[in-house]
């Protein structure tokens, strides 16, 4: 459950920076090597953050082999 | 065994990461290549799963009969080989994006050279150059158990599959924690290969994630900084991403999101293969039952001796052409045959729960078999 809410929250961020650069035209864009650079390193961000993501909002949980109750 | 043999044997795996991109090259139907020689790869791993050759050896004087240097130099060249597969894909993919008319050229007057890709063919040659960028990671695996320069070009090789953290955890966690709830890297009784794929390399990133956090605070330094290996790792994804943007857009980005799945999807998927189910009493030594050994002719040649894990795992540093054979748990199949075992989950439970039994009954500790019978009761084992 801990992953679920995590993955929702990734996917949200992600298509919120898919419709920012959409937005500025990233798509019609990308083959200027200036903009392919700003692109690129705005995907790098979005895979970090949705990375920072999962890890504060899974947590340890989803490598835990026994739940607290069974340990 | 003349030693030229044994050297030879171990050149399988870049040469056909070679003839995958020449495919990529060749266009039309051979950029299905790498695909095909990865089916091709399962058929022959499945018939010689009989045959368990021992590992490089010594010669009657006591040398190592592979040679060093050569070896040596192959984990190197990789990075350029990889770095070349990834151009000539983006050089397709650019092709493709520039809708580049379709026809045939000639190389050096002799050799035919599909210019232009359709849509099915971008396919294939994504997932050819997915499949053996993947199968290139075992070289990044073994330059990541070495030191300076040489784990720099092991990150930087990583770095083309989006995972430089992995150099890292791999050593300061997994070969650590091993078979244990402190490993992402080591699956649960239980776990499907998909989760696994999932958690483990979540798990890896968060590890030096952590780690960073606390060395950074100790050394007073900010966490955002160029001095975080966590940061630094992704960054020499960069290139890539950026490349692949450049060429293709959001067909580029579509490309690489299916290049590095399926890439870190096998780095994964050896995980799960070398230690699944197999349990470690935390605070207890690594020991050699705590891997499965897969010794098996193609696996051994083709992943270079790295399914010698119990060895591996005992002498982290030592090259794999000196790894041997221990007397660990071992399935008795190769990795390409387990592999797609494992794509079927409920098939890979019903195998493993045998083995596990087995691991149980011949391997475990007092202590691990405590911890095995709750895990046992929980996966339905």
């Amino acid at each position: 459950m801990s992953s679920f809410k995590a993955i929702c929250v990734m996917a949200i961020w992600t298509a919120t920076i898919a419709y920012g650069l959409f937005c500025l035209g990233a798509h019609e864009m990308y083959a200027d090597p200036l903009w392919a650079i700003c692109i690129a390193s705005a995907l790098l961000l979005t895979h970090m953050g949705n990375m920072f993501l999962y890890f504060k909002i899974a947590g340890e949980k989803p490598y835990q082999w026994f739940k607290k109750s069974e340990a | 065994m003349g030693k030229a043999f044994i050297n030879t044997r171990y050149l399988m795996a870049p040469l056909l990461i070679i003839i995958t991109a020449l495919g990529l090259v060749l266009g039309g139907i051979y950029v299905w290549t790498g695909v095909a020689l990865f089916v091709i790869g399962i058929v022959i791993d499945t018939l010689t799963i009989k045959l368990h050759p021992a590992g490089a050896g010594m010669d009657k004087n006591g040398n190592s009969n592979a040679n060093a240097n050569l070896q040596n130099s192959v984990m190197y060249l990789m990075l350029p080989i990889f770095i070349a597969l990834q151009l000539i894909f983006i050089y397709r993919l650019y092709e493709y994006t520039t809708a580049t008319e379709l026809g045939m050229m000639y190389l050096f007057n002799s050799i035919p050279i599909e210019v232009g890709i359709t849509g099915v063919e971008l396919l294939g040659a994504t997932l050819s150059t997915g499949i053996f960028a993947g199968i290139g990671i075992i070289y990044g695996h073994e330059l990541a158990h070495t030191k300076g320069f040489s784990f720099v070009i092991s990150r930087l090789m990583m770095g083309l599959s989006g995972s430089a953290h992995f150099c890292y955890a791999h050593v300061y966690n997994h070969h650590l924690e091993l078979a244990s709830e402190d490993d992402p890297a080591t699956s649960p009784r239980g776990r499907s290969i998909y989760r696994h794929f999932w958690l483990s390399h979540m798990g890896q990133s968060k590890f030096l994630y952590q780690m960073e956090a606390q060395r950074l605070k100790r050394i007073n330094s900010p966490f955002l900084s160029f001095n975080n290996r966590w940061i630094r790792g992704y960054l020499m994804s960069l290139p890539t991403i950026f490349l692949f943007v450049w060429a293709g857009g959001l067909y580029g980005v579509a490309c690489l999101f299916l290049i590095w799945t399926v890439s870190n999807f096998e780095l994964e998927a050896l995980n799960y293969m070398e230690h699944y189910g197999l349990i470690r009493e935390k605070g207890q030594p690594i020991d050699y039952h705590h891997s499965w050994d897969n010794d098996s002719l193609f696996t051994s040649w083709f992943f270079i001796e790295i399914g010698r894990q119990a060895d591996h795992h005992d002498r982290g540093e030592t090259h794999f052409w000196e790894l041997d054979n221990v007397g660990a748990p071992n399935p008795g199949w190769g990795y390409f045959t387990e592999f797609v075992i494992a794509l079927v989950p409920p098939v890979w439970h019903a195998v493993y729960k045998k083995k596990l039994r087995s691991w149980d009954r011949e391997f475990a500790s007092e202590g691990e078999l405590l911890i095995a019978e709750k895990i046992n009761k929980k996966a339905g084992y």
